[in-house]
């Protein structure tokens, strides 16, 4: 039994390999692309609109919504990293209740590059936003001294996001496989249920994780005092 | 090693392709959707408010007009009342003076009525009681009453007062020296001697004395000289008797 969906290899040539880990998001992201592109090619600006169409909508408002909840700013530019993230996650997980399929989310390798990702896309926000100065302010605050702190907090939530994700996941698939082998009826559609509700729960918590990172970053000094004023008078 | 870094590196670009994909077929297509109906949204609402705004002058000025109308309406009301009244008081008017003309004409036609019936009525009962006393009269008519009568006629010359008397003289002189004396029926000598001396005696003693039988006189005697007549004569009582006949009926239908 493997853990990983990566040492399942279809394909390979030198380092170049063509495991179920690529292979899978593949499928994925060609379901998000397909279902997009055919939701939104005949889009009503009007107020009649397609069950898919209304879906797609609460969803994405559902998303900058939450975007704004969590960074208290205009949910524009963070929506389509944090909302990839989102969806992305959430329909790897979900997929899992077909059978034969292997969430790519399971892989650590998945899990890194998307935390890898949000690592990168943490300065990157920061950077635009705040300019290269205020951003690098950010790790010197309260005091040079805590620098290293400061990077290897960065450091660590990014290993944390990777390894949660991952955990929970394979996690889940694994405990389905080994019930599966001792309780074959109705206990392992149970806990295929609960891994659904899981699955889900962590797309959204790495999609707010990632979103709190980057609102950490991209907040200047003068909102960060705002904020502690409005907190201060409640 | 649970990491294999191809993968790893692979996810990446696979994730970034992804956000590119979505951000072309998903995100980007439904904001701008949504965007664009909001637009339109907070068109028709403005629409809306214009429209609403528009409606509410309209509103207004309907009700203004209402209000016009409603006054202008009270106001001819009002007016045609006035107008009716007026006119009910002045036909009112028209129509008691008319029913005044009308009984007053009535009245006179009555009147006149009563009156004609009054006078046919006078007429025929003082002839009635005229014919009724005259053939009483002439059926009592005999000497001794002719006797009587001249009597009486005698009396009232011989009573004249002195003024009466000159008059009568003058009228005598006036008249020629002649006197008539008319009666009902042809006079005795004897009673025609007696007249002609009472009247030398007591008016002229130079005159001629004239007699006739007047169909007129009814019952009695007659001096006529130049329009100036004495005597006793029955007729004159029924016609007082006439007179106070019709002034009685006359009082009798005032009363009533």
């Amino acid at each position: 039994m493997e853990i990983s969906p990566d040492a399942i290899v279809f394909w390979r040539w030198g380092v170049v390999s063509l495991n179920a880990t690529i292979l899978f998001t593949w499928i994925v992201m060609a379901l998000m692309a397909a279902v997009s592109w055919l939701v939104t090619r005949k889009l009503a600006e009007g107020t009649k609109l397609t069950r898919w169409q209304n879906l797609l909508e609460v969803l994405v408002t559902g998303i900058e919504g939450q975007i704004r909840d969590v960074s208290h700013q205009e949910p524009r530019l963070f929506l389509p990293f944090v909302g990839t993230l989102f969806l992305f996650i959430a329909l790897s997980n979900l997929l899992s209740i077909v059978p034969g399929y292997l969430p790519p989310t399971g892989s650590l390798s998945t899990t890194t590059s998307l935390a890898l990702s949000v690592f990168i896309a943490v300065p990157f926000f920061g950077f635009s936003k705040q300019g290269g100065k205020g951003y690098l302010r950010h790790y010197i605050t309260p005091s040079i001294f805590m620098l290293p702190f400061n990077i290897m907090g960065e450091l660590s939530r990014t290993v944390a996001l990777a390894v949660r994700l991952f955990g929970n996941v394979m996690s889940g698939t694994m405990i389905v496989a080994i019930l599966l082998s001792i309780v074959p009826l109705l206990f392992p559609v149970v806990m295929q249920l609960l891994g659904l509700l899981v699955g889900l729960i962590q797309a959204y918590i790495f999609a707010v994780l990632a979103m709190v990172y980057v609102a950490s970053a991209t907040q200047t000094y003068h909102e960060k005092e705002l904020e502690k004023n409005k907190k201060g008078d409640k | 090693m649970l990491i294999d870094w191809f993968t790893v590196f692979a996810q990446i670009v696979n994730f970034l392709i992804l956000i590119w994909l979505l951000n072309k077929f998903l995100y980007g297509p439904i904001i701008a959707a949504m965007d664009r109906r909001e637009e339109k949204i907070a068109l028709r609402l403005q629409e809306a408010g214009q429209k609403g705004d528009e409606a509410a002058k309209e509103m207004a000025l309907y009700r203004q007009k209402n209000e016009e109308i409603t006054k202008r309406r009270e106001e001819m009301l009002s007016q045609a009342r006035e107008d009716a009244e007026r006119l009910r008081k002045e036909l009112a008017g028209k129509a008691r003076e008319e029913v005044g003309e009308v009984r007053k004409r009535w009245h006179e036609a009555i009147k006149q009525e009563k009156d004609s019936f009054l006078k046919e009525l006078k007429k025929r009962a003082g002839k009635q009681v005229y014919a009724i006393a005259r053939r009483a009269l002439t059926d009592l008519s005999d000497s001794d009453l002719e006797r009587r009568i001249t009597s009486v006629f005698i009396k009232q010359i011989e009573g004249l007062d002195k003024g009466r008397r000159r008059k009568l003289a003058d009228a005598i002189r006036q008249s020629g020296q002649t006197v008539i004396i008319s009666s009902a029926s042809q006079l005795d000598m004897n009673v025609k001697q007696q007249i002609t001396r009472t009247v030398h005696d007591h008016l002229l003693t130079s005159i001629d004395v004239h007699y006739e039988t007047s169909p007129h006189i009814l019952c009695g005697i007659e001096l006529k000289a130049s329009g100036y007549v004495l005597g006793w004569n029955l007729g004159e009582y029924l016609k007082t008797l006439e007179e106070e006949l019709s002034r009685a009926l006359e009082k009798e239908s005032a009363e009533k």
